[in-house]
């Protein structure tokens, strides 16, 4: 009766994946060799969300292993020496990433066209003045055309009258 | 008398001022002003000094919004890549305003955004008679015509040709609309069809893998290795195939891709395939390429890395992984060379010389571990000659000299570690373990100038363990001594029992047993100096064993020497 025994199933070995530090930080965290600490730090947030939502196969472990590295100069420039380089000295990938993510807008391209209305002739209902109302509200000061000046404004001061209750002799 | 308002100049406005225009329409809607017309400047005067969420809520106060009103909404939906809400905004705005062309569009544009191919193709059949020029209606039409082909539905011969002819100007648009659609399955199943269409176009051919490339680089982010590679595999076999010659930058970036994601899933072979390939690519685009200030320009990163560099790190990377250490050395070197190359253009100034540096330091790290001292000795001889003051540097290569038996060149390093670090205690000690040991005499020397240095320098936890260290090295070599001695010591009592007793010079077996036994006390004595030093318990028991065989050695040769 052995002949009708199933066939055993093959046995499935799985290799165990590569220790992060070969992964490297910055594949773990999705940026360049010369990111910037802010691209650095939001691709990290967004990485935590992705791991705890189990959209990504890194652990939360590691992208916060990788984010440590990548705070200190010293630990990130020897990943440098031991990480795999995907992008090209033009940044092709970085160009790609900001045309099709739309971080640098094209004129003409998925844009949705965006006109204002025109309000150059809008009047509010509140009464606003004329001009020529403003003119005439506007009073200018004769000014004396004695040069100089200052003795003809003594002399207009000199000919007030004085009241002498109204003097404040302390000042 | 002028007139006051005559005289006073007035600056012409060139630009708008957006950032006066909304403070004082913010102080017009504080003191209560909620006229629509008002709220919408304010609304527009936000979007333009970028406070987009002030803009949407004061445009959510609208009571009665109008066309004008919907479609800034939507705008500012579709800029956060709302698109559902875009579309709803941008529909209603179309309602209230049939013959409004931006809004209809953006509402065509938002349905193409969520994949709403149908509707979208529906949207530009409307669109066509409010369009407001022929070159408008013309490019709605090739969008249309491409939309329907990407539906699998049958184009006219007419819309084929009119596909096939478009003007590069067209194209352009119409490829910057495609790659801006943010849906990948959409974009890319679009841009296939313009290049079935248009074989030979360029950009389209162009935009068409540069959308694979960024997508596969997409999922590598989420470690979807595997799918990165089922999506790229069979645009590399294409890219054979295609009369159009593209970019080898773009080659070369995708033989990357591919290659990092066979090295994650460990098929470092393949892996090794597409590095090397890519190199190849560099090479013939580098041979082609003009004179010395193209190629600086163009293989030079802004950090100053050379690509040549780059690739050779990857080939050296997966090799290393393999455990061929042979290669990866040859493309290490390579690499270093490229890199030390460009010192001058490092930008900032350290930071390819720190990269080299730190690389050198632990290639050799990893080949002293592997016991490959001449590959690591030339690796931490570079890291020398990189900083040449670098005093760890200096006393691994000491050690490494040391080790290896090549006592000149240890002194070298060793007067240069003096010059680094004049008072350093470590300095005498190193100079201690390049001397050749092999007598008694020169292990008490050395002992006697190990307790001058530790006399010197008491308390210092490094000496006292460094020194630890030298005598616990010195062990072995009284073991051979008292070996040797002991050796004497047999032939001479062989002899006696072989020899019948009238035939034996006793004298002369007196004055060697005699000599034997100075031998011994002077050994054990230099043991005894040993003990206070060693640190290791095994070196320990090994003294006090010696320690115990000498007595027993210096009993028998006293009792053969009376």
């Amino acid at each position: 009766m052995a002949g009708n025994n199933p066939p055993p199933l093959p046995v499935m070995l799985q290799l165990a994946p590569l220790p992060r530090t070969q992964i490297g930080p910055y594949l773990i965290l999705g940026v360049d060799k010369d990111a910037d600490k802010e691209t650095i730090e939001s691709q990290w947030a967004q990485r935590l969300i992705w791991a705890r939502k189990g959209m990504t196969r890194a652990s939360l472990e590691d992208v916060n292993w990788a984010r440590e590295v990548m705070s200190s100069t010293e630990q990130r420039i020897r990943a440098d020496a031991v990480s795999l380089n995907l992008d090209t000295t033009d940044g092709t990938l970085r160009k790609l990433r900001e045309r099709f993510q739309g971080k640098r807008p094209s004129e003409v391209g998925a844009r949705p066209i965006d006109v204002e209305k025109w309000l150059g002739d809008y009047v509010p209902a509140a009464p606003v003045p004329t001009v020529e109302e403003l003119r005439q509200n506007v009073r200018v000061p004769e000014l004396p055309r004695e040069v100089p000046a200052v003795r003809v404004l003594l002399e207009s001061f000199a000919r007030a009258t004085v009241d002498p209750w109204q003097v404040d002799l302390d000042a | 008398m002028p007139d006051v308002i005559d005289v006073i100049p007035v600056t012409p406005v060139h630009s708008p001022d957006w950032a006066e225009a909304t403070r004082l329409l913010e102080q017009a809607v504080k003191a209560g002003n909620q006229d629509p017309a008002a709220l919408y400047m304010l609304a527009m005067g936000y979007k333009h000094v970028g406070r987009f969420a002030d803009a949407r809520h004061i445009l959510g106060k609208v009571a009665e919004p109008d066309a004008a009103v919907l479609l800034q909404r939507g705008i500012l939906a579709f800029n956060d890549k709302e698109f559902p809400k875009a579309a709803e905004e941008f529909a209603r705005a179309w309602d209230k305003d049939t013959a409004s062309y931006p809004a209809a569009y953006n509402l065509m544009l938002s349905r193409l955004c969520l994949g709403q191919l149908d509707e979208a193709v529906e949207m530009l059949g409307k669109l066509v008679p409010i369009a407001p020029s022929d070159d408008e209606k013309r490019f709605l039409g090739l969008l249309r015509s491409l939309l329907r082909q990407t539906n699998a539905e049958v184009l006219s011969a007419d819309q084929e040709y009119l596909l096939g002819t478009m003007p590069a100007e067209e194209e352009a648009r119409l490829l910057d609309m495609v790659v801006g659609l943010n849906q990948f399955d959409i974009v890319f199943a679009l841009l296939s069809k313009l290049v079935a269409i248009r074989p030979t176009s360029d950009p389209a051919f162009r935009a068409y893998v540069g959308a694979a490339l960024f997508q596969g680089r997409s999922l590598m982010e989420r470690f979807q290795w595997e799918d990165a590679s089922a999506l790229l595999m069979p645009l590399r076999r294409r890219l054979e195939s295609s009369p159009v010659r593209l970019d080898a930058f773009y080659v070369i970036v995708m033989n990357n891709l591919l290659g990092t994601c066979a090295a994650m899933m460990q098929e470092f072979d393949r892996a090794l395939t597409f590095f090397k390939q890519a190199q190849e690519a560099f090479q013939r685009d580098f041979s082609s390429s003009g004179g010395q200030t193209d190629r600086q320009q163009r293989y030079v990163s802004p950090q100053g890395l050379y690509l040549g560099a780059a690739l050779e790190q990857n080939v050296a990377l997966v090799q290393e992984w393999q455990g061929r250490l042979d290669q990866a050395e040859q493309h290490w070197n390579r690499y270093f060379d490229y890199l030390e190359h460009y010192f001058p253009r490092s930008a900032p100034p350290e930071y390819l010389p720190t990269l080299a540096f730190e690389g050198c330091s632990r290639l050799a790290d990893v080949l002293s571990r592997k016991e490959r001292w001449t590959g690591a000795i030339s690796f931490l001889q570079r890291a020398h000659r990189i900083r040449p003051a670098d005093y760890e540097t200096l006393e691994r290569l000491f050690h490494l000299y040391n080790q290896l038996r090549r006592f000149d060149e240890a002194r070298r390093v060793l007067r240069r570690l003096r010059e680094v670090r004049p008072n350093d205690p470590q300095a005498d000690l190193f100079e201690l373990e390049v001397r050749e040991v092999r007598k008694i005499d020169e292990v008490e020397s050395m002992l006697n100038d190990l307790r001058r240095i530790m006399q010197r320098f008491p308390h210092e936890a490094r000496v006292e363990e460094r020194a630890g260290t030298l005598v616990n090295n010195l062990v072995p070599v009284l073991e051979r001594i008292a070996d040797q001695y002991a050796g004497q010591v047999n032939k001479v009592v062989d002899q006696m029992r072989r020899l019948p007793s009238y035939q034996i010079n006793w004298p002369t077996v007196r004055d060697i047993m005699r000599d034997l036994e100075d031998k011994y006390l002077f050994l054990r004595r230099v043991a005894q100096k040993c003990l206070g030093h060693v640190t290791g318990e095994d070196a320990r028991r090994d003294l006090n064993k010696l320690i115990s065989h000498c007595d027993r050695k210096i009993d028998q040769c006293h009792s053969l020497g009376d």
